[in-house]
């Protein structure tokens, strides 16, 4: 006999789920986040009759929490999977021989049918597995094949499937709690080294790296910090990983003591590509992921990549991509044309600009000042007016008669000028 | 001295979604800033010249040319200098576009230099070519200034070049939109154009705001350093000497044989074919043809007469049913070349309503004809016989109304798909509007507030883009032809349609332009008309002439008082039926009245109701005046037509018929204030030279000027009349052959086929169903009172694979027809059982037809393909009533049992719930409650809000009608339920029954997925 226990409106993971199967029994199936199928060989001995049996698997469930759980107790697998989703009572057993006439009642949608299939059973006016069940079995093999008749088999209560037992998949976790707490990080990354050793040895042996980890750490102000890590290529070595996890820890050093740390890797499969022979050496991608975070503890993670023009009219706009390591295009051979350099200033340079007959005539701003013998402009751009970004500026080139050339710039219908920076 | 600035290179929304302003917003612009002139240069287009020319008017000089593509990108604004030029430029543009079948093309340098006679070409001096091409004098070098440094670096080169081929340089701004605050629109376009967002568009976007039109002044600062630049726009203005004004149209002339000339020839036709034409060839009708032709040789017109002579010719031998309609049923030459079927000076029609000296345009002359494959014979006809270049469509420009700009601009401003759907259902797009509601109050009903920034752009761009061009379509039927080669005229593109060619200009500005337009028209009840006398013949071997039905039948007449008018032409709408008997038509020309009566013109013109008063005898037929009595006699002292109010105007102000015609365009749709009151001063003087003032004066001033906006034309009534009393004449006598043929030309009419099939059941007519082993494509008739469905009515089938079954048959059984008819796709199969239509492969009902299929749609080898592989006989069960109607109405939108209705009778809440057939019974004033599928809804115009339903059950239809504040408290219940049990006092007057409902619930029986006719 079988049992299912069912957990209508709760979604579990599948390991939580096989926990708890495996207090029952450890021969079990999980067919979906809420669904247990167990074996009841062995329990069968400890109750007078099925309906006992499931009553006291109620029981146990309600007493974990379960409230609205639900067990069926049937001779096949999914008589009992029908009985516990689709019968409303809390335990349901159904005799054995009683299957067919239990089950007839069900609409054929509870069968795990095509849209196509269902489609066809109402143009045949096929309501319920009763009516399934009285077809032909050669009529719906002819029509379906094998698949029609497992279909007709479930619906009169015959299928004999055997249970498929669940096997957790390996997960790379290890949960460390101190005796005492540490505080300073030397004898932390100790700690790590071990626990590291062992997971990337797990890792290796199941032919697997890793493209994340997690650290969580239980600290002494009973508070929790945890550090996520995404890698840009997936890691086995112990040793790489420890000095990243000591890198992080070093730009964002722990608040409290250590009394516990759970570390957890996320298995992906490892790199298998050889560099180019034709193409100069990129920076080994594990060695550059060291160097990139070396960085980032000086001059913070928001400040540091690969700079890229936007797709805009907006001057000076410009984002910050993660720094590829790979090799620069060459430049373009052949003539080009002489452009004058701007040196732009981070942020722009609050300046006075007297203005006459539209015209700028005058420019000072914090150790730059004169008079404007030439100009160009001016210069107009505007967009994002559909937004609250939006903006409408104007820009001048000058020249001063101290000899500096320079681009400012101002608001339209503003009076407050900047100097965006100076022609090299 | 003054600074002075020529525009000459702008764009108008015309260039489809690269601009955003009109052509009447930039000459309005030109003129506040004294800009003297100015070019409209759309891409590859020059569909805004009329509208240009016509808005420029005497404002300011309209130049015309185009930016034409050319290869690698390239783009070469052309400017027109000559006629030769504006030909060239035509031809040059329809040359790349016909090239192109997609509507792209470029031009290469040879097509340039093919065209380049009269243009002017203004360049960024790259290409030296050019100035090989178009002549060094014809050549500038043209600058934009833009505030942009990347432009001014260009621009330096281009003045650099300029220099070294001493080429003049000449200043433009590339204007796109009229003012500045029309960049965010210009951007929103060009978002809609490259079918991405403003948020991702990036650099696609404008860079600033600067495309607009610039005074003189501000264009002289910003080039100071090159004054020559601006000079030289006023120089080449004055150079550009060609306008539309002389545009160089010519009617083509018709080849007629040797030592006739076109007058002569004509004359002679109808001297030939008159006599046989009138019933009675009188001095009255020799006179009247005598009067028309004299007029139509003093206006050169004798050609367009006999080309559409010829296209009628055309159809008649070749056996297309084709009838004029409008004016031109008023005259007696176009009835005596068979243009026309209405005799117009038996019927006492005014020729000056068709054609006048005084008019000084051409005459407008339509043309009905079956619409479909026979239609396209004809328009083909004309193709081949002007040829490709010679012939062609009007366009028709589609511009942005609610929906479409909701739906557009919610997408550019990356508005999700649900707020985009709201947006769109903010606008009703049928009936009535509340003149109260405001876009502001619709915005507010789809919960959108005006307060958030995001939405107060939406509401700024969706005001701005409300009728700009969106893009170019095609015509219904307005054909254009010309003497020598349409192309040169106007450009001419591919329609998206095959072998269909359309000019780029619509039917307005042909008109504008002196162009003269045949309308050749679909009318789907010319097509069912042709349909039935060929199922006649077929069915029959009786041959039924449309042109001699016996007249003044009276089945007819009494079918027309009893408001028996399903599926008739013009009759059958709601309104009709609601008048048919009041009106109570006895003879041809109380059709001709019907027909005419339920218009705006006369509703609004509160004609309607003293007509049909005094038509039931309860008012006395007064006319305004009593000189007014010849011509408001026939009906009965109120004007209905606008042959009357021409009348009118000579009789009571001695006007000209060309005045009068005159008088009726000042206040037709296109009024304006000065001419209006020109026109009044001018009737009131002359009615008080005839001695009609006071009171009377007022009265016929006033009806003369409120119905001018919407009088229909007595010719077109009787054109329509005839075609309404054929329509009807066919379905008393032979309703199996009309049924089948109305059924066999949807969609057309007020109804769908449903209910035109039990209306078609209540007369007696049996109907089978679709059976694959009788079915054809189309219905059928098996004898006079019986008709088949065809098999174009199984939804999903295509006509290809039902031609193959009907060509397969006969088959052994379902396995069979799988095997021999590859095209029937599984759906296919499985709706054709589902129906019944497989019941006749030894199936016997629905449901063992199902089992059957389902075998047969089993893949199997080569080897068992003939096996039959169905060894188990059926133990379904046949379907219930209930089933089978589903099934009916998914599978074919047709039931042919019982209505659905029929099958409620027995509910507890039906209980008292009367049936259509009751309510003529039932007395004036007492309340009702009546029940139906919803069947038509209709909210006019001039009904002020008041929307009425048409409800059919068992026994026939139910009309509502439903007060503005019940449609708005209900709204989802009245425009989207499909069963409805109304309640409300039943009105009763002169047999007209309806109910004037307050309460209303939705019912369900059974998804029929029937949807009704909505319009306004």
């Amino acid at each position: 006999m079988f049992a299912c226990l069912y957990f209508p409106d709760l979604s579990f993971n599948a390991a939580d789920l096989g926990r708890l199967a495996n207090e029952f029994s450890p021969l079990y199936e999980i067919p979906n986040l809420n669904t247990i199928l167990l074996s009841l060989q062995g329990l069968e001995r400890r109750h007078e009759s099925h309906a006992a049996g499931g009553e006291w698997i109620l029981r146990e469930l309600q007493m974990r929490g379960y409230a609205r759980a639900r067990v069926a107790i049937a001779s096949t697998l999914d008589v009992a999977l029908f009985a516990a989703k689709h019968r409303s009572q809390a335990v349901c057993v159904v005799p054995p021989g009683t299957e067919s006439r239990f089950l007839a009642g069900l609409p054929v949608a509870c069968l795990p049918l095509s849209p196509g299939m269902l489609e066809t059973l109402e143009s045949w006016g096929i309501r319920n597995f009763g009516e399934f069940a009285a077809l032909p079995p050669m009529g719906i093999a002819e029509r379906w094949g094998e698949e029609g008749y497992r279909l007709l088999m479930l619906a009169q209560g015959k299928s004999n499937r055997p249970l498929v037992q669940y096997l957790a998949p390996a997960t790379f976790e290890q949960r460390i709690e101190l005796e005492d707490s540490i505080e300073l990080l030397e004898p932390l990354l100790l700690v790590l080294n071990q626990a590291l050793v062992g997971l990337c040895r797990g890792l290796q042996t199941h032919t697997l790296a890793t493209d994340r980890f997690t650290l969580a750490f239980g600290l002494e102000n009973h508070l929790e910090d945890i550090r996520r890590n995404e890698l840009p290529v997936p890691i086995d070595n112990a040793k790489t990983l420890l000095k990243l996890i000591q890198l992080e820890l070093e730009a964002r050093p722990l608040r409290a003591a250590v009394k516990a740390l759970t570390i957890r890797l996320r298995p992906a499969s490892p790199r298998h590509t050889q560099n180019n022979l034709f193409l100069p050496p990129a920076p080994e991608p594990q060695q550059l992921e060291i160097t990139l975070k070396k960085i980032a503890r000086l001059v913070g993670e928001d400040r540091m990549g690969s700079p890229e023009p936007l797709d805009t009219h907006r001057p000076d706009s410009y984002r910050f991509t993660r720094f590829a390591g790979k090799p620069c295009e060459p430049l373009p051979t052949g003539p080009r044309e002489m452009r004058l350099i701007l040196r732009v200033f981070r942020p722009p340079l609050s300046a006075a600009v007297r203005m006459e007959k539209e015209r700028p005539l005058h420019l000072r701003t914090a150790g730059i000042g004169g008079k404007i013998v030439s100009f160009s402009g001016p210069w107009r751009t505007s967009g994002n007016w559909w937004t609250t970004s939006e903006w409408d500026r104007e820009e001048w080139d000058v020249c001063l008669d101290s000899g500096g050339v320079y681009r400012i710039y101002s608001e339209r219908n503003q009076s407050v000028w900047f100097v965006e920076g100076c022609y090299d | 001295m003054t600074e002075r600035y020529v525009e000459l290179h702008a764009s108008s929304a015309f260039s489809f979604l690269r601009a955003a302003s009109l052509p009447e917003e930039l000459v309005e612009r030109c003129e506040e800033l004294d800009i003297p002139a100015m070019a409209i240069l759309d891409r590859d287009n020059l569909s805004a010249a009329p509208r240009f020319f016509k808005a420029a008017a005497d404002r300011i000089r309209p130049h015309v040319g185009a930016e034409v593509t050319g290869e690698n990108n390239a783009v070469y604004p052309l400017l027109v200098k000559t006629q030769a030029g504006y030909r060239n430029l035509c031809r040059l543009i329809a040359k790349i576009k016909m090239r192109a079948e997609s509507g792209g093309g470029a031009a290469t340098l040879e097509d340039l230099a093919a065209h380049a006679a009269g243009l002017v070409c203004l360049t960024d001096a790259s290409d030296a070519r050019l100035v090989e091409i178009f002549g060094k004098e014809n050549v500038y070098a043209e600058l934009q200034r833009h505030y942009n440094r990347e432009e001014e670096r260009r621009n330096q080169a281009v003045v650099e070049r300029a220099r070294r081929f001493k080429l003049p340089l000449l200043a433009t701004n590339g204007v796109c939109y009229a003012d500045e605050d029309r960049r965010e629109l210009f951007d929103a376009l060009t978002c809609v154009r490259l079918r991405t967002t403003l948020d991702s568009a990036g650099k696609l976007l404008a860079r600033n705001s600067e495309r607009h039109l610039k005074p003189a002044a501000a264009m002289c600062r910003i080039f100071a350093d090159l004054p020559e630049a601006i000079a030289h726009t006023v120089e080449l203005s004055s150079r550009l000497e060609f306008t539309l004004a002389n545009l160089g149209y010519e009617f083509p002339e018709f080849p007629v044989p040797e030592g006739q000339t076109m007058d002569s020839y004509l004359r002679n036709l109808v001297a030939e074919m008159a006599p046989a034409r009138f019933e009675d060839y009188s001095e009255r009708v020799r006179n009247q043809i005598e009067k028309e032709l004299a007029l139509i040789e003093e206006l050169r017109l004798a050609g367009y007469f006999l080309i559409v002579w010829d296209i009628v010719r055309y159809c008649r031998e070749n056996g297309i049913l084709v009838q004029g309609r409008g004016s031109a049923a008023n005259s007696a030459v176009c009835y005596a070349l068979h243009i026309t079927a209405v005799d117009s000076v038996k019927m006492d029609l005014l020729f000056e309503r068709f054609l006048s000296k005084e008019r000084g345009e051409y005459p407008d002359i339509d043309l009905d004809l079956p619409s479909g494959d026979l239609r396209e014979q004809a328009i083909q006809y004309v193709y081949q016989r002007y040829g490709r270049l010679g012939a062609a469509m009007t366009a028709n420009v589609i511009t942005y109304r609610g929906r479409s700009a909701a739906r557009d601009l919610g997408k550019a401003l990356s508005f999700d798909e649900e707020s985009i759907a709201r947006l769109s259902r903010v606008v009703p797009h049928w009936g009535w509007q509340n003149p109260d509601e405001t876009v502001e109050r619709q915005f507010r009903k789809a919960g959108f507030s005006l307060e958030n920034p995001q939405v107060r752009k939406f509401f700024k761009l969706y005001c701005q883009i409300q009728d700009l061009p969106r893009h170019l379509g095609q015509h219904s039927g307005g054909m254009i032809v010309c003497r020598g080669q349409l192309d040169s005229i106007v450009p001419l593109q591919p329609a998206a349609m095959p072998g269909r060619v359309i000019v780029q200009w619509d039917k307005d500005d042909c008109a504008d332009m002196g162009i003269i337009k045949i309308d050749l028209l679909g009318l789907g009840m010319m097509a069912v008309l042709q349909d039935t006398q060929k199922i006649i013949h077929d069915a029959h071997g009786e041959d039924v002439d449309l042109a001699h039905l016996p007249q003044d039948c009276p089945t007819v007449y009494s079918a027309l008082r009893r408001a028996d008018t399903i599926g008739l032409f013009q009759v059958e709408s709601r309104a009709q039926m609601a008048a048919l008997p009041r009106l109570r038509p006895e003879k041809f020309y109380d059709l001709v009245v019907q027909v005419g009566i339920i218009r705006p013109g006369p509703i609004v013109g509160d004609m309607m109701h003293p007509y049909l008063r005094r038509r039931q005898g309860k008012e006395a037929p007064v006319s305004l005046h009593p000189s007014l009595d010849a011509v408001l006699k026939k009906t009965l002292g109120v004007p209905l037509f606008q042959e009357q109010l021409l009348q009118m105007a000579m009789i009571a102000s001695n006007f000209t018929g060309g005045e009068a015609e005159e008088l009726r365009r000042a206040f037709g749709f296109k009024r304006s204030e000065a001419r209006m009151s020109e026109v009044e001063v001018k009737l009131r003087k002359g009615m008080a030279e005839n001695g009609i003032v006071g009171d009377a004066q007022d009265r016929i001033v006033q009806a003369i000027t409120s119905f001018a906006l919407y009088g229909f034309p007595e010719s077109h009534a009787i054109s329509f009349a005839l075609i309404a009393y054929a329509s009807a004449w066919l379905k008393c006598h032979y309703l199996a052959a009309f049924t089948a043929a109305t059924l066999n030309n949807q969609p057309m009419g007020f109804y769908q086929p449903d209910t035109i099939i039990k209306d078609a059941q209540r007369h007696g007519l049996r109907v089978a169903p679709v059976d694959v082993t009788c079915s054809e494509w189309d219905c059928t008739v098996q004898g006079r009172s019986e008709l088949r469905l065809g098999l174009r009515y199984v939804k999903g089938l295509p006509e290809q694979a039902a031609r193959a079954v009907v060509s397969a048959r006969p088959f052994e059984s379902v396995n069979d027809l799988r095997r021999r008819v590859p095209e029937l796709t599984q759906a296919g199969m499985k709706t054709l059982a589902r129906i019944g239509a497989l019941n006749g492969l030894k199936a016997e009902h629905r449901r063992r037809a199902l089992w059957q299929v389902e075998a047969a749609l089993r893949p199997a080898g080569p080897l068992f393909a003939t096996f039959d592989g169905n060894t188990v006989e059926s133990p379904l069960k046949p379907m219930e009533i209930k089933e089978r109607l589903s099934a009916d109405y998914s599978g074919t939108g047709i039931h042919l049992g019982r209505h659905p209705l029929a099958h409620c009778r027995d509910r507890k809440e039906f209980r008292d719930i009367k049936r259509a057939i009751d309510l003529p019974g039932c007395r004036d004033g007492r309340r009702v409650k009546v029940a139906g599928a919803v069947i038509c809804r209709q909210r006019p115009g001039t009904a002020h809000g008041i929307t009425f339903f048409s409800m059919e059950d068992e026994t026939g239809i139910i009309n509502l009608v439903v007060m503005p504040d019940l449609f708005e408290r209900e709204t989802l219940l009245f425009t989207s339920e499909p069963f409805l049990i109304a309640e409300g006092v039943l009105q009763n007057q002169d047999n007209v029954v309806s109910v004037k409902v307050d309460r209303a619930e939705p019912f369900s029986f059974v998804e029929t997925g029937l949807r009704s006719h909505d319009f306004s």
